[in-house]
């Protein structure tokens, strides 16, 4: 399996650096809005507490979303496996169904974490220029875009390996989109719309206090169709 | 069941049976015998990747049984695959990758992979270790992936088509390098070509397939001595025996036909005139006049 996880890494590592530098980059244009905010152009905006406070919630959205969009890509490999023919190589050796479908979640997972370790690793840095405090909450709300991340690589991987990389494009678009919208729709801070993010948010804690049957629920369909499926469509 | 690579026939395949919508194998039966190079011949569409996928377990069968090295090839896959080298028609590695890139992917595929070796093969084929597979020549591809398949100390090489679209100077040095292989008396090889030259010059037995029949399967040898060109004008041919006669072709001379027993037809029809003939021949007799 070693073989197929250095293979995916060899086709994504491009992605994977992309990935990595528009992380650091986002860090630093947040680095820089803050620095014209205390001594520069933009001291008005700290003028607005929740525009303030705003800006570091949204920092961390934004910078593990773009993560979790690239641990996404690391699903490119089907399709550039498809495009090249590799099931002619993969099945004439001696590697199962299972380490096949294995290697694709543990890359996609490796790279999950490491978008978003790369993200917490960075963003405490944006807090201290701006003087502010990068505690528990702020550590955990890295740990949920992780889970997220897990979340959509469970939903989305099925379906890639199964059918076609195209179809869960859209799939996992969406996701993003429904991710990304809450996520607007809390910046605009309107009162009913933040209602329904606290509810969101209950309901993350609600997935958070029932973690472990839910990930084994989760990860349990996942792996079947994954199997199942791959197994049909050998045969194809 | 281990495998056992004394056995007589590396691969032993009995009534195989695959249907597609517009193709279908009908009861395909032979044997690849071990130390041997055994040659799969037929036209395009006769159903030689069909049967080598079959093999390699690459498509669910409807009936039938394929053993290789004595074992069943579903139940002991995995081992069996760990001992065949296979080589397509088309190279399955992405156009980014690089020699040394395969080399460490397949050392994580396959258990007995020696980087040494398939080094090695890369230093004796020519093919740059820094250059991208994209970058390779069509023949250079196809010398990559007889590198990969024979670096894992495969017993068996299968291949399907490994000399189709390439030039004459390429095609001798691949053969060259399967007549190598084949100097152990462990090593089987079991190609598919629709080229006859490449098989006569190679191979010990010929298996030929057509319309997803099996029409031939013995000794290269036995092929070429057995069948025979009978020469004769329309009038004899009316009295020549229909069962002696595999296919035939009318020209203006008069008739020519194939018959499968040499020796009793020259015996049998002392008036007419008959001949040695080659494997083309043979084939292109089978394919056209397989009915009378």
């Amino acid at each position: 399996m070693s073989g197929l996880l250095y293979k995916d890494f060899i086709l994504i590592r491009k992605n994977i650096i992309v990935g990595l530098v528009s992380i650091a980059g986002g860090v630093l244009f947040a680095i820089i809005f803050i620095l014209g905010m205390n001594i520069g152009n933009f001291q008005e905006f700290k003028e607005l507490p929740d525009v303030y406070n705003l800006f570091f919630k949204g920092t961390i959205f934004t910078l593990c979303l773009g993560g979790i969009s690239v641990a996404l890509t690391s699903s490119s490999s089907i399709e550039q496996d498809h495009k090249a023919e590799w099931y002619k190589v993969l099945y004439s050796s001696p590697i199962n169904i299972w380490k096949e479908i294995f290697s694709r979640y543990i890359m996609a997972f490796l790279v999950n974490t490491l978008m978003c370790t790369w993200a917490g690793v960075l963003l405490p840095f944006v807090y201290m220029v701006g003087n502010e405090k990068f505690g528990f909450v702020e550590f955990k709300t890295v740990i949920y875009c992780w889970i997220i991340g897990i979340l959509v690589i469970l939903i989305r991987l099925p379906i890639d390996i199964v059918f076609s990389a195209r179809m869960s494009v859209v799939i996992s678009c969406s996701l993003m989109f429904i991710f990304l919208v809450a996520f607007m729709v809390w910046l605009t801070g309107l009162q009913e719309m933040e209602q329904m993010i606290i509810t969101a948010v209950g309901w993350i804690d609600w997935i958070y206090n029932h973690a472990v049957l839910l990930v084994t629920a989760v990860v349990v369909a996942s792996f079947a169709f994954s199997y199942f499926g791959k197994k049909n469509r050998r045969w194809a | 069941m281990a495998l056992d690579y004394a056995v007589e026939n590396a691969i032993e395949i009995t009534n195989l049976n695959k249907s597609y919508k517009d193709f279908s194998l009908k009861d395909v039966t032979f044997n690849v015998p071990s130390g041997q190079v055994t040659g799969f011949i037929g036209q395009n569409g006769a159903g030689k990747s069909t049967t080598i996928r079959a093999i390699l377990n690459m498509l669910k069968t409807d009936s039938g049984k394929i053993s290789v090295f004595g074992a069943d090839n579903l139940e002991e896959e995995f081992d069996i695959k760990e001992n065949v080298g296979v080589v397509f028609d088309d190279i399955g590695f992405h156009p980014n990758l690089k020699p040394k890139h395969i080399d460490k992917i397949l050392k994580g595929m396959y258990k007995n992979w020696d980087s040494e070796v398939f080094f090695d093969y890369l230093d004796k084929l020519g093919l740059p270790r820094n250059k991208k597979v994209k970058d390779y020549s069509r023949g250079m591809q196809m010398k990559l992936q007889i590198a990969t398949a024979l670096s894992h100390h495969a017993k068996l090489l299968v291949m399907d088509e490994p000399t189709g679209g390439l030039d004459p100077i390429v095609r001798n040095e691949i053969l060259d390098i399967f007549m190598e292989f084949i100097q152990d008396s462990e090593h089987t090889v079991f190609l598919s070509s629709h080229i006859i030259t490449d098989l006569e010059r190679i191979a010990d037995n010929i298996v030929f397939i057509h319309k997803g029949k099996i029409l031939l399967a013995e000794a290269k040898d036995q092929v070429a001595e057995r069948h025979g060109i009978l020469k004769c004008s329309k009038e004899q041919f009316a009295t020549v025996d229909e069962a002696d006669v595999i296919g035939y072709r009318k020209s203006s001379f008069g008739i020519e036909a194939l018959v499968g027993d040499l020796e009793t037809c020259q015996t049998k029809y002392k008036g007419m005139f008959c001949e040695k003939t080659s494997l083309e021949e043979i084939m292109l007799f089978y394919v056209n006049n397989t009915e009378i």
